[in-house]
């Protein structure tokens, strides 16, 4: 029965069991069914080799990793070196995303469009728990690790030159490393760092206080009059908080007694005082 | 032969702190090729020399030296 539901043609909407033509079929080739050519296998379930692909849905470009027909028959030639375990999807992770920080930076973002190209979920940089920190260490100790690289194969060379020369040529070597990043590089220090915070400072002894009274704006200055003793503009009010008179410019004095009741006794002249 | 700096560790120091500084340097270098960085790590390099020398020539004038001296001058 196995071997039959290979070559079974996939069936339309009018074949599925139950259905009208489904019964005539039946009743037609009752006779046939008894030979043995025509059997009606019942339906199968969805293979589960169907649903093997869901992994790599939704999230990749279209095109852009093709799912294997078969992985048995036809496994893909990188297919021996991808390995699933959490450490080498973090190196490849990182590897993706170093490609992607000259464009966006040391940020998550990278990490997250990294992780989209590799065919994961974008939320997939989850698997590097401190983020950009972990790309910027990445980074660091891959430069130092092809500086000891490079510095063992020149051994013979470096021995020659004198130690001044040497370190000067180890630090060129280690600086170019760091061309190709060096507009982004001096995000890298800071993205790494909790956002800081404004030292707490105590309290001020002022906050306890209750807050003092704005002192009244004084109106604008449309017209004085003089109402009661003193002068007020307009709008006032008989008993004025603002006390315009005072806050406000005086009227130019008009006579010379009223320039003698604004200024004090003690600051007149002599002319004026007699 | 290379001077000696007087402590291991001190040479670590030292050589971090230029390379910090050269990393500095070459954020807001805007030469071509960043030879500008380069320069520095060379100055920088050579007065590391320098100092390196002066601090090997400074074990000359320990108190300790100073009465060795002294001493077999006296002697003499």
């Amino acid at each position: 029965m196995t071997t039959w539901s290979a070559s079974v043609p996939p069936k339309t909407r009018d074949e599925q069991p139950g259905s009208t033509r489904d019964m005539r079929a039946r009743v037609l080739l009752a006779p046939l069914s008894r030979v043995g050519l025509a059997r009606f296998p019942p339906p199968r379930p969805l293979p589960a080799r169907a649903l093997f692909h869901c992994r790599t849905l939704c999230t990749a470009p279209p095109g852009a990793s093709e799912p294997p027909k078969d992985a048995r028959s036809a496994p893909r030639p990188e297919g021996a070196r991808e390995d699933l375990s959490e450490a080498a999807q973090r190196a490849r992770l990182l590897e993706a995303a170093m490609k992607l920080v000259p464009e966006k930076g040391w940020t998550v973002d990278a990490l997250s469009s990294a992780a989209v190209g590799l065919g994961l979920s974008p939320a997939a940089h989850g698997i590097l728990a401190r983020g950009p920190v972990e790309l910027v260490e990445h980074f660091v100790s891959g430069c130092d690790a092809a500086l000891a690289k490079e510095l063992q194969e020149r051994h013979e060379e470096l021995a020659e030159l004198e130690i001044q020369n040497r370190l000067l040529l180890a630090m060129q070597s280690r600086l170019q490393m760091l061309e190709p990043h060096v507009d982004t590089w001096s995000q890298a220090g800071r993205d790494g760092r909790p956002a800081r915070r404004p030292p707490r400072t105590p309290p001020s002894p002022h906050a306890a206080l209750p807050a003092r009274r704005p002192p009244p704006k004084a109106p604008a200055l449309t017209s004085l009059r003089r109402r009661g003793r003193r002068w007020r503009c307009a709008r006032c009010p008989p008993t004025c908080p603002a006390r315009c008179s005072l806050r406000t410019r005086s009227p130019p004095p008009s006579s010379r007694r009223a320039a003698e009741t604004r200024t004090p006794r003690w600051r007149r002249r002599w002319s004026t005082r007699t | 032969m290379a001077p000696a700096l007087v402590d291991p560790h001190l040479k670590r120091v030292a050589i971090g702190a230029i390379y910090g500084a050269a990393e500095l340097y070459m954020l807001t270098d805007k030469s071509p090729g960043f030879s500008d960085t380069f320069l520095f790590v060379e100055r920088e390099v050579s007065s590391l020399h320098s100092v390196a020398g002066v601090a090997r020539q400074l074990q000359a004038y320990s108190p300790a030296n100073l009465l060795m001296t002294l001493l077999s001058q006296s002697r003499r």
